[in-house]
């Protein structure tokens, strides 16, 4: 058998492994690790690895790392780091420091401790989800789950974007909402209301002069001055959160119906 | 985020800054775990495959990341962008090599920049020698496993581009930003290891079903 006959080979033995793994484990599994499912999808494989022992395992193999697998791993990853720097050269004997020369360099660390802490950037965002939309009506599928929230141009709306931990110098938190469907994207003029765990309440009312149909409410929270451009919202794909460091942008679909006209 | 602002937060996460680490390990928990689950349950067998899946999964995947920061970050310093590949892409990849030889050997394989590749060029094999090799369809499996294996993130990303979805040339010289000298030579060296590593499963083979006194002659 020559080269090329061999390599044709396995190049298909490769797509015959690729479709029998697809068979066994398909990109569900990959995006309830990933936090990228719908709810639907996720009772579904829930259902689903009740069925048998491979799916049960198959669940408890992807079901998402949390927050808590996330810190171990950063505190492992920093005592490596750590270990690996080169220790510092011992420092000299001094003599005993006279009292003043001590409540000065107990001020001046004070001073360098306030400076880090001013100069130290935030920890990254948590992830964020958002509450049901209220102050409107539903429209539903089959499932409950399935709930579109229903609006109409003028309508007033609120929800709430909370958390998954605590997040920090909640004081430089931002909230905007924008609607968007194709290239129309629009900011709506909203009230927010933040608290010191980082959920952040958001009141507004719906433009009365926008069109009848399936929109993308995109509720974005970040930290001042670096919330993403209205631009990049529309190259986002609304079918999951997407999370930054400085910022979280959190899709609902929504429809609006047309508004009804006066008797 | 583009390429060149995960490089900074890589940069900074390397330098040991906390906010850039945090925001790493986040990124890249999702897309470890879910290349070590699939590995993990689509071949682990024996005794392994009575292990808690759940803890093997954690264990491995942290394994993974100290395997990216280790010696100051060589594995994730060796990421680069301009070559067609993501930063997740890439690190997936890294997560499939490393599970794979764990479940082969039982053990962590130290991190190897294509060492077979180098050895490769200096033995100059030739390419498509007069000896003709055979192949079973559970060779070419076998075969398939010790490449993810062997490969660096890139050799796989080229051979899986190669060879395995048989792309043309110039369109692999456009998607990886290579020249096409670069490619051309790539593509010789992966052939002969493939070539090499095939002959080697074929010998273990042909040796296994050979009857014991022929070889203890």
């Amino acid at each position: 058998m020559n080269d090329d006959l061999w390599l044709r080979e396995l190049a298909q033995v490769n797509r015959e492994m690729e479709a029998e793994e697809r068979g066994r484990l398909d990109d569900r599994w990959d995006r309830l690790s990933h936090g990228g499912l719908s709810p639907e999808e996720e009772s579904e494989l829930r259902a689903l690895a009740e069925t048998s022992e491979e799916a049960r395992q198959a669940w408890e193999a992807f079901r998402p790392l949390g927050a808590d697998f996330q810190a171990r791993v950063v505190r492992s990853i920093q005592s490596e780091i750590t270990a690996a720097k080169p220790l510092a050269k011992p420092l000299p004997f001094r003599r005993r420091p006279s009292r003043i020369a001590g409540w000065s360099a107990a001020a001046a660390a004070v001073a360098a401790v306030l400076i880090l802490f001013l100069r130290t950037p935030a920890a990254p965002l948590p992830p964020y989800s958002m509450e049901k939309i209220s102050g409107v009506s539903t429209m539903r599928g089959d499932e409950p789950a399935a709930a579109v929230p229903l609006l109409a141009p003028g309508d007033r709306f609120q929800t709430i974007l909370r958390p998954e931990t605590t997040a920090s110098r909640t004081g430089q938190l931002e909230a905007q909402i924008f609607l968007s469907r194709g290239p129309d994207l629009r900011r709506l003029e909203v009230q927010r209301d933040i608290d010191p765990n980082g959920s952040v309440q958001v009141k507004g009312t719906i433009d009365r002069d926008i069109q009848a149909g399936s929109w993308i409410l995109w509720a974005v929270v970040g930290r001042r001055g670096d919330l993403p451009d209205p631009d990049d919202l529309r190259r986002l794909s609304a079918r999951a959160p997407v999370w930054r460091k400085d910022w979280v942008a959190v899709p609902r679909e929504i429809r609006i119906k047309p508004r009804d006209l006066p008797p | 985020m583009d390429d060149k602002s995960i490089q900074d937060e890589l940069r900074a996460a390397l330098a040991g800054d906390e906010t850039a680490l945090t925001w790493l390990v986040r990124a890249l928990t999702p897309v470890i775990q879910s290349r070590v689950a699939r590995g993990l349950l689509l071949r682990r067998t024996g005794m392994a495959a009575g292990r808690d899946v759940r803890q093997e999964v954690e264990d491995l995947t942290q394994e993974i990341f100290l395997i990216l920061f280790a010696e100051d970050g060589k594995v994730l310093r060796s990421w680069q962008p301009e070559r067609g590949m993501s930063l997740l892409n890439f690190v997936g990849l890294v997560a499939e090599r490393q599970t794979a030889s764990v479940l082969r050997s039982g053990k962590r394989s130290p991190w190897k920049e294509d060492p077979t590749l180098v050895e490769d060029i200096d033995q100059a094999a030739p390419e498509g020698g007069p000896e003709e090799v055979t192949a079973s369809r559970e060779q070419l499996r076998h075969l398939l496993r010790r490449l993810t294996e062997e490969l660096s993130p890139l050799g796989r990303h080229l051979f899986d581009l190669l060879f395995l979805r048989d792309l043309p040339f110039e369109e692999v010289v456009r998607r990886t930003g290579m020249s096409p000298d670069a490619v051309y030579a790539w593509r010789s060296r992966l052939r002969r290891l493939a070539r090499r590593l095939l002959e080697e499963k074929s010998e273990s083979h042909l040796e296994a079903r050979r009857p014991l006194r022929d070889r203890r002659a």
